[in-house]
């Protein structure tokens, strides 16, 4: 080939590389800044992969605080808050939004590298055998498929997630055009974000909180009417199991605190009318006394929030609560090297 | 390590940055060679050593096979090598479904004994790595090449990263002299190589995963009660999906190897603008076709002897081309139709050869829609579960029932049907062209904006990704 050729075909390469960067770099940051301007903000895809990098950092290490539970655990308690507060520990959030932990709690416990602190979301309907497993693919896949390279990998993405808003998990190109197309225009901003370290942040002054809580209080009550409470023997064999689990890990070194998030207005009535505090909370408490348990109606502040939906907390309460949360765990010294 | 992940560019990055470093060139193999060992094994650390296990043999095998002068001794060597890289396959691929069908045989007989499936996990890529290794073997027995003198560069050609697990499947004597000295890679040449990557990137990750697989998922899942215009959507969309997915699989590995100085064979030719079924496997996989071609169909007879024997032989082929991509009748079916299709079209291209008749272009369009909807109707057995969901996309396809619709008919699915014909007219447009030339005639801005676009959408459809399809074979 003549080199004034080649020199044109390498001219004409280089120029194409910097019209695609100049295209593609405009091209997001002005969908980016479009996006923030809107009130978006960056959110993590809280994926089982992202889920196992964290899982895995739980291993082997005695100051390390673990947060199981579902989405109340996600919203409750401020992870920045909890590292202020426990410089010492390493904070794991491990809940998993619409799961509830119980195999999860059984996997830490029967993990002889575990020996940390557990702080889980519980509520009574939890020893419910259709929940027991909820959580147990995330767990048995960790076991049987953790790769270093795929946590690694979902660590990464994540974080390019918790920095640009273009990468929002619900902004992808179907979802857009689909949402589009349904409603005429481009999305309102979410008013959850799910952080890098898979805890979330409620805004629910960007939500319709007259919506979300007939849609919670109305799926509460179906979800009751469905399941209704089961026989008491097996609900107390699920809580010795529950007993036993906490006690493998304290005997470890590390500690397990039952947490009882609050709900409030018509969803605590539903809660009380299926599974009465004084009948099952209490009496767990009463059989195994050594059951570190903490109530949201046992305490004065940590039963003043008012739930936007009935059933979390906004971003604002989220660190008074867990400030109140961690005070408490620290007074009644149940956490270890505190 | 997926082409399509965080963790692959920045290891690509440090791969290339050693590569152009000033270090010699036998210490940049030795980094390559480490680097396609981690690659792999970032999938499964353990299976590396099956890789080493499949090496090691085959490079002893053809020294010992170059060395003896009697046929019957190179003949015991080979068996070595085909015993210990088939069994690999057999224990790890085969062994669940052969059991498995054992275990209905003694059934039928009244034998109640039943043999549980060992569970074992499948290697990622272990048929090419091993048709790869085989190949070199083969060669060297049929002494047609001679046993490479460096172990170092043999290492690197069963383990080169960019095509280790999913193709194209390379032969050593195209790859290994490009071993003995550094190639020097013009501007040109890398450009085409990257923009390779974001073609290949963008039909996987925007064509196969974000457009075609949800539907596709959709209809397969829901086949026991599916309407007939659902049912062509899941068949065709299938089709373009595989056809994204693994295309785009070989051309991100061409393009990595163009990178690193590296030729590998062209592995897809517009196979959808095949007119006929010789014409389609000339065009699809075409390192395996030609594999299967060189080291099956010929050594069986391929056409010398007879017609009765070269279907014979063609049948062979495709049936054990079929059962090559996965351990299931399916893969038997898909491959057992695709011989048939290929023996009726031997048999009628002879009557035409010799009435002498030249068909028209009109007729070869309809030859070619044909052919399309053959492959499509073999696709459609190819993703199935097994026979029974087969059959019940096929019968809805030609039914006309109008069961409840399972894929929904909104602004979305005019977008994949518009990606679908879009891939079709590519396909057409670059029948008789190449890739790399059309992408160096290209003007700037034209070039510059179709790669624009396409990297575009590869990071905003990011997220519904899987793994490429392929791999699992």
């Amino acid at each position: 080939m003549p080199s004034s050729t080649s020199n044109s075909e390498k001219r004409h390469w280089l120029l194409t590389w910097f019209a695609v960067l100049a295209m593609v770099l405009s091209a997001l940051g002005t969908y980016e800044w479009y996006l923030r301007q809107s009130g978006f903000t960056p959110s993590v895809d809280a994926n089982q992969k992202l889920w196992h990098f964290y899982r895995h950092q739980a291993k082997g290490q005695k100051q390390v605080l673990v947060l199981l539970g579902a989405s109340r655990m996600q919203l409750g308690m401020h992870t920045d808050t909890i590292r202020q507060q426990l410089p010492d520990y390493k904070v794991l959030p491990l809940a998993i939004n619409g799961q509830y932990p119980m195999a999860s709690l059984q996997a830490l416990a029967e993990d002889p590298e575990f020996n940390g602190v557990v702080v889980m979301s519980f509520m009574a309907q939890m020893l419910e055998p259709q929940y027991l497993d909820m959580q147990q693919a995330y767990n048995e896949t960790y076991v049987s498929g953790y790769s270093y390279y795929r946590s690694t990998d979902a660590y990464l993405t994540a974080w390019l997630q918790s920095k640009l808003a273009f990468l929002h998990p619900l902004l992808g190109l179907q979802e857009v055009i689909e949402y589009l197309q349904a409603k005429g225009h481009f999305p309102n901003p979410f008013y959850v974000r799910n952080h890098l370290d898979t805890s979330s942040s409620g805004n629910y002054a960007l939500a319709d909180t007259t919506q979300l809580k007939k849609y919670f209080v109305a799926d509460k009550k179906d979800n009751y009417q469905q399941n209704p409470p089961m026989d008491a023997t097996l609900w107390k064999q699920h809580g010795d199991r529950l007993a036993m689990h906490a006690k493998a890990i304290r005997e470890r070194g590390g500690e397990v605190v039952l947490v009882r998030f609050p709900t409030d207005g018509e969803h605590w009535q539903l809660d009380e009318a299926y599974y009465p505090k004084s009948r099952f909370w209490d009496q767990l408490q009463a059989r195994h006394p050594q059951l570190h348990m903490l109530h949201f109606k046992d305490d004065e502040i940590l039963n003043s929030f008012a739930l936007p939906d009935t059933s979390h907390l906004d971003q604002q309460d989220a660190v008074v609560f867990t400030q109140r949360v961690l005070q408490i765990l620290q007074q009644r010294q149940w956490l270890p090297g505190v | 390590m997926l082409f399509n992940s965080i963790t692959f560019l920045l290891f690509f990055i440090w791969v290339l940055a050693v590569h152009y470093s000033p270090l010699n060139w036998n210490l940049k193999k030795g980094h390559l060679l480490l680097a396609s060992y981690v690659f792999y094994a970032a999938w499964n650390p353990p299976f590396v050593m099956l890789l080493w296990l499949s090496t090691l043999v085959d490079w002893q095998v053809a020294k010992k096979m170059a060395v003896q002068q009697l046929k019957s001794r190179r003949k015991a060597w080979l068996m070595v090598s085909l015993a210990i890289n088939l069994g690999m396959l057999v224990v790890f691929k085969y062994a669940g479904f052969l059991l498995d069908n054992f275990n209905h045989l003694l059934a039928w007989f009244g034998v109640s004994v039943q043999f549980a499936d060992p569970g074992f996990i499948l290697p990622m890529g272990i048929s090419f790595f091993t048709f790869q290794t085989l190949s070199y073997t083969l060669d060297v027995y049929h002494r047609r090449l001679e046993p490479w003198h460096r172990f170092l560069d043999y290492a690197l050609f069963v383990s080169f990263f960019p095509q280790l697990v999913a193709g194209p499947i390379v032969r050593a004597k195209n790859f290994l002299p490009q071993l003995t000295a550094q190639a020097k890679v013009a501007v040109e040449s890398f450009s085409v190589g990257v923009a390779f990557f974001i073609i290949g990137l963008f039909q996987k990750v925007v064509m196969a995963d974000a457009l075609f697989a949800p539907i596709v998922d959709q209809v397969f899942s829901q086949h026991a009660v599916i309407d007939t215009t659902s049912s062509w959507f899941g068949a065709l969309f299938f089709s373009a999906q595989i056809f994204c997915d693994f295309s785009g699989y070989s051309l991100c590995a061409i393009g990595l190897a163009m990178c690193l100085g590296f030729q590998l064979p062209i592995n897809f030719k517009s196979p959808f603008a095949a007119v006929g079924f010789s014409d389609f496997w000339r065009r699809w996989h075409i390192s395996l076709s030609s594999w299967l071609r060189d080291y099956l169909y010929i050594p069986l007879g391929g056409n010398r002897h007879g017609v009765s024997k070269q279907y014979r032989n063609l049948m062979i082929t495709m049936l054990l081309g079929g059962l090559w991509h996965g351990a299931a009748w399916t893969f038997v079916l898909w491959g057992f139709l695709h011989g048939l299709f290929l023996i009726i079209e031997h048999a009628l291209k002879s009557n035409w050869q010799t009435s002498s008749q030249k068909p028209s272009a009109g007729f070869k369009l309809l030859l070619a829609c044909l052919t399309f909807l053959g492959v499509v109707l073999t696709f459609v057995v190819f993703r199935s579960a097994d026979l029974n969901q087969a059959w019940h996309i096929i019968a809805a396809m030609f039914t006309f029932n109008d069961l409840a619709t399972v894929v929904t008919q909104n602004l979305w699915l005019w977008l994949v049907c518009s990606g679908f014909v879009l891939m079709l007219v590519v396909q057409w447009w670059l029948r008789e062209r190449s890739l790399a030339d059309t992408l160096n005639r290209l003007p700037v801005v034209i070039r510059a904006l179709v790669l624009a676009v396409a990297l575009l959408l590869i990071i905003l459809s990011q997220g519904n990704s899987d793994a490429f399809i392929y791999f699992q074979f």
